[in-house]
Parts: C-alpha cells; sequence; structure tokens
C-alpha cells in the first residue's frame, strides 16, 4: 500500500519564510506600541496557512474528492500518522474546522463528539481513523490538547486559531470607520465566561443522546440512526452526532471561504442543504449562516466576542488556568507589583475583558479569560510591568514607549 | 513383411501409424488457435448483454475479454472481466432495467485509502444494479459515493448488504465509488506498538511535558528564591 510521503521541501521553505517574516517585522516596526500586534497578524495569517496547507497548496485529483473540491487533507503529514492510516489532522486547541479540505489540524470539538463514543469505531466522518476504538481516539484528542494547553495555554487562542484572526480582522475593519467598540459589564462578562462550560456540558450531552442507537441500540430520539448514504435523510441525521458543528460559527465561514476560492464545489454542499428552511445541512445550513452572521456583528462591536464563550478556549483553559494544570503552565503572563502604577491601560485594551491582570497584585496574572494575545503587555508604558514569560524566560515585556528612544 | 530394424512390417506400420497421430495433434492447435482461448473471451463495444425481462442492454465502451459471462437470475455475472485500459474485475455482476449501460472505466488505487471506481454511461432513466464484489464490507453505505456527471449524487441510489449498488432514475455519465473504510478497520495484523502507535506516542508526550513543567516550575521558583535572597 503507497502512502504519500510528507513534504520535506515544503516544510523548510515554509518555516524559513516564517521565521524571517518575524524577524523582519520585529526589527523594522518603529512603532514599539504596535511591534507585538503586528506580529501577531503575520502569525496568524502563516498560522491559518499551516492548518490548511493542504488547501492552498493541493495536489488534486484524487478520486475521493472529486465531489468536494480539489485539494486532499494531509498534505503536510503524508496519508499516514506514525504507520497509522488516515490521520485526521492534529488536534490543536484552535478552530480548525473539521469540514473543508486540505486542512493538517483538526478542531478537537468535533473530533471529542466524533469520538465520544466507545463502540462507534467506524468512520461517520472520512479519514476519522487512527485504526482504534473511540475511546482511545478521545485519549489521543485529549491528550495533544492538553500537552499543547500545557505548553503555550490559550495562546492559541491569540496567536493561532483562524477564527481569532477572523474577528481581529474584523476588529481591524472597525477600528477603519473609526467606530468605537463596545465593552460588557464586568458582571455580564464573567457570565460569558462561565457559560462556556454550559456549552460544552451540553454539546457533549447531546452528542450522546443523538447517538444513543450506537449506545444503547436503540434511538432516545426518533429519527437520529447514524448512517445511510451521505446527504440523505438518513445519513444527515448522523450529523446530529456533532451538534456543536451544527451551530459553529466557523464551519461555514472556511466551507464558504473554500467555495469562494474555487477548491470545493458548491454545487456539492449545496445538495446536503434541506429540510424546512434548510435548516439543516452537511456543511452549510441556515442555522448556521445566521448564526455567523451573528457573531459577525457581535465581534465587529465587541472585540474577540466569541472567545468569550468559545467551549474549544474552555477546554484548553482547563489544562492551562486551572490548578493543578495552571502550576505547571509553561507560558505565563506575569506582573511585576513594584513597576505597576495601576493606570488601568492592560484593563482597557484587553480584548477580552480579563481584569486579573489588573487587579491582581502581581505574579501570575494568567486567567482563563486571557488568550496570551499580549495586548496589555504592549500598551503598558512602564518598562518590565507586564511581561509574557515562557518556561521562566521573559519573550516580551512592557517597555516606557512614553519615552523617545 | 521383411524386417527393418528389428521391427516387422506390420509393427512398423503401427509405430508410424502412432507417430502421425501425435505430431498431427501437436501440429493441429497451430492450425486452430480459437481451440486454446476457451480460458478468455474477447468482445468490443459493438457486443451486447441483454436483460430481455428487465428491456435492459448492458454493453462495454472498449474492447476487453473475460474468462466467462453468464446469464443468471436477470444478472450478468462475468469473471476475470478486463477492459482494455482499466483494471481488471474479478467477479462482477450488473444488469440494467429499462436503460442502457454502457460500462467503460474501472479504476482500483491504494493511494490515501483504498478505493475502487467504476464509470459508465446510462440512457434511458431505469435503474442499473452493479456488484463489483468489493468484500465483507461492501453492504455500508458510508463506503460508497455516486456521482452523476461529476456531481455528487444523495439520492437516487441505494446499496444492499451484498454490496449491489442500484442506481435509478440517472443518466448520462455515472460514477460508482466504493472506499473500503470498513474494511480497513477489520482485524488487524499489525503488532500491538504498530496499531497503537499514535496513542502510545502521546501517551509519552503527556507524560513528557508534564515532568518537563514541573522541571521548570521547580527550577524558576528555585531562580526566585536566590534572587530574593540576594536581595534580601
Amino acid at each position: 500500500m503507497t502512502w504519500q510521503t510528507p513534504s520535506y521541501i515544503v516544510l523548510p521553505i515554509y518555516v524559513t519564510i516564517v521565521a524571517v517574516g518575524i524577524l523582519l517585522i520585529y526589527k523594522l516596526t518603529k512603532d514599539k506600541t504596535k511591534n507585538i500586534s503586528s506580529l501577531r497578524l503575520f502569525v496568524q495569517v502563516a498560522a491559518v496557512f499551516a492548518f490548511f496547507m493542504g488547501l492552498i497548496l493541493g495536489p488534486f485529483d484524487v478520486p475521493l474528492y472529486a465531489p468536494l473540491g480539489m485539494a486532499p487533507r494531509s498534505l503536510l503529514l503524508g496519508g499516514n500518522l506514525l504507520g497509522n492510516q488516515f490521520p485526521d489532522g492534529i488536534s490543536l486547541p484552535v478552530l480548525a474546522c473539521y469540514y473543508p479540505n486540505g486542512r493538517t489540524v483538526t478542531c478537537p470539538i468535533w473530533q471529542i463528539q466524533a469520538y465520544i463514543f466507545p463502540f462507534w469505531n467506524y468512520a461517520r466522518g472520512y479519514d476519522v481513523v487512527y485504526s482504534t476504538s473511540g475511546l482511545e481516539k478521545i485519549g489521543i484528542v485529549i491528550g495533544l490538547v492538553a500537552v499543547a494547553a500545557i505548553l503555550l495555554g490559550r495562546f492559541f487562542c491569540g496567536w493561532l486559531c483562524p477564527f481569532g484572526l477572523y474577528q481581529d480582522l474584523l476588529t481591524r475593519v472597525r477600528k477603519a470607520t473609526r467606530l468605537k467598540h463596545l465593552s460588557f459589564s464586568q458582571k455580564t462578562n464573567k457570565a460569558l465566561s462561565q457559560s462556556r462550560w454550559v456549552i460544552i456540558a451540553i454539546f457533549l450531552i447531546l452528542s450522546v443522546i443523538f447517538a444513543s442507537y450506537e449506545i444503547f441500540g436503540h434511538q432516545l430520539i426518533p429519527g437520529t440512526t447514524p448512517g445511510g448514504p451521505e446527504g440523505t435523510e438518513a445519513g444527515n441525521v448522523g450529523f446530529l452526532n456533532e451538534p456543536f458543528c451544527l451551530v459553529c460559527p466557523m464551519r461555514p465561514l472556511c466551507v464558504l471561504a473554500e467555495c469562494a476560492i474555487g477548491s470545493m464545489k458548491y454545487s456539492y454542499v449545496s445538495q446536503i442543504i434541506y429540510g424546512p428552511l434548510a435548516i439543516r445541512g452537511g456543511y452549510i445550513s441556515s442555522i448556521n449562516i445566521i448564526i455567523l452572521i451573528a457573531i459577525t456583528a457581535l465581534a465587529l462591536a465587541y472585540r474577540r466576542f466569541f472567545c468569550r464563550i468559545c467551549p474549544l478556549g474552555a477546554i484548553t483553559a482547563a489544562f492551562s488556568s486551572f490548578t493543578p494544570f495552571k502550576q505547571i503552565a509553561i507560558t505565563k503572563l506575569e506582573k511585576n507589583e513594584q513597576k505597576c502604577t495601576k493606570c488601568g491601560v492592560c484593563k482597557r485594551v484587553c480584548p477580552t475583558q480579563a481584569t486579573d491582570v489588573y487587579e491582581k497584585k502581581g505574579g501570575d496574572v494568567t486567567e482563563s479569560r486571557c488568550i496570551l494575545c499580549a495586548r496589555c503587555v504592549e500598551a503598558c508604558p512602564y518598562e518590565d510591568a507586564l511581561s509574557l514569560k515562557v518556561a521562566g524566560q521573559t519573550v516580551m515585556h512592557s517597555r516606557n514607549w512614553l519615552e523617545k528612544e | 513383411m521383411e524386417n527393418v530394424g528389428g521391427l516387422s512390417g506390420i509393427t512398423r506400420k503401427r509405430v508410424g501409424f502412432g507417430l502421425a497421430i501425435i505430431v498431427f495433434a501437436l501440429l493441429f492447435p497451430l492450425f486452430c488457435p480459437n481451440a486454446l482461448a476457451q480460458s478468455s473471451k474477447a468482445f468490443g463495444p459493438d457486443a451486447k448483454f441483454g436483460v430481455p425481462a428487465y428491456n435492459g442492454i448492458v454493453t462495454f465502451g472498449v474492447n476487453g475479454n473475460y474468462s466467462s459471462a453468464e446469464f443468471e437470475g436477470n444478472n450478468w455475472v462475468f469473471t476475470n472481466l478486463r477492459l482494455n485500459g482499466s483494471d481488471p474485475l474479478e467477479n462482477f455482476t450488473i444488469s440494467a432495467r429499462n436503460s442502457n449501460v454502457t460500462v467503460y472505466w474501472h479504476y482500483v488505487t491504494t493511494v490515501y485509502f483504498p478505493n475502487e471506481r467504476l464509470d459508465y454511461i446510462a440512457e434511458g432513466k431505469g435503474e442499473q444494479m452493479i456488484n463489483m464484489d468489493v468484500g465483507t464490507y461492501g453492504g455500508s453505505s458510508v463506503d460508497w459515493v455516486i456521482l452523476t456527471n461529476g456531481t455528487f449524487v444523495s439520492n437516487n441510489w441505494s446499496v444492499s448488504h451484498n454490496g449491489t449498488v442500484t442506481v435509478t432514475g440517472l443518466t448520462g455519465n455515472i460514477t460508482i465509488i466504493y472506499f473500503g473504510f470498513m474494511s480497513q478497520l477489520g482485524v488487524s495484523n499489525l503488532p500491538f506498538y504498530e496499531a497503537h502507535s499514535v496513542a502510545i506516542a502521546v501517551t509519552v508526550a503527556v507524560a513528557v511535558t508534564i515532568v518537563v513543567a514541573v522541571v521548570v516550575k521547580v527550577e524558576v521558583k528555585r531562580r526566585e528564591e536566590k534572587e530574593l535572597s540576594r536581595n534580601a
């Protein structure tokens, strides 16, 4: 059996371009209050390229993807991972949606929903196979997310998530129109933050209920038996096994973007939209389009709105911002209490309205709402008052930009 | 009769007659080459395999050959069917109802994951029943994709438990693709560490990460205490 081998030429070229880009931006950005933001934008774009590299680079002409479009998945990983066929992309805590083609990284929320049943062995979504049982697959996903979260925490949210980039671009659009952003009250923001856990719980429970046939042998809700030809009523019902994906705004965004650039066939996508008012679909539906529009509007008004309720961010925070993982998290935001004057700039610039950076006295001020975007570090005018540290080493620190250099 | 070479005349005649028969038997196939081709029968695009009871006709768009073609229960059952320019089909069963079917391509690949594809042209909005003998797991619908003129088809087809795909009401270029996911999840012959290599690697990664994180934490704390005591 032959498998596509990983691209040993593409990877070094990509890494070189990214490294040179980071260096240039860091050295050449004159406005020191913006160089972290500029760097972050570059890294976000580079990350999107990496996560969907198979989409952007091809190759094409694989029979499986004839109905879907052109790019196959797994370009970087090739056709296998550590000897196991059909890797479904690496589980990283970013919304690299499962549904578009060409991804090298897969959203863990999809995988957790899909693998949650120990008996659900067969590929309900294509390529969803590590040649192992559901329990083992879920262990792999959670293990990878835990490793990522312990190492970098919600740095993924602030610097790598494609949907985070989308929201940041919306923020830039709003700034260009000179409109002021809105803010939630602390009470509302806290409630939004806590709603993440409720969202996770609801969708995981729904996953189990909708796939009850697989577990118990009968349907708790009629008509939810998975299986059947793709796109048919019986087949599409199977998509209810991933209920979060039915409402996630990232899915229609990715699918429509891919259709727009021509690497996915809209004829295929539109063929599996049905039900009254097109409320169900394999890829897009009226529900997820409306949600995408709503989130877009909210993200224009409230910075990084979706990050405040993102269940994936909550899972990442669980492995980085809460005991016992908080004690060993490697990437942290730290505050030097002696140098802080309580000016409040950090609190004002924080896109998710995280407050520990202002309210806590000193030391580790990372909290579950903090996406480690380092805007506070960039904006703080007091030298070394705030710093982003990795393994105890400072990688970014606040500078006294009030004084001319 | 006089003896020649120790053989009497009558014996010589019998021996000669026997030799002649042997030579004739050896030379005969050279004059009748088709007699050897009972294991492979050739056909061309003009060959028609009719299904009178269903008002259907099966043809092949290219030249090819097969070992046998039997008409059983209104199905044409071919063994070792080979179409020119295509991969062979060991066992192939096809029938057509109220339609004419022209099969022209069969393709098997293991790139990415095993899949098997059959292309044909259907004329007349009837039914085509096709079985490519893909194996035990061919009855699962998740393993099949049907395209018409390159477009994914969600309805108008079904697959039976024995892997017979029935396409209904479609005309034009039709493609049937079988992906074999289920067969890939069959009993694995790989050793434990290979079959579970991803899980093992992730477990090791988690353990290493935790150990490294703890070491870093201890080291940072030690450094901070040292600095505090120095400043004090």
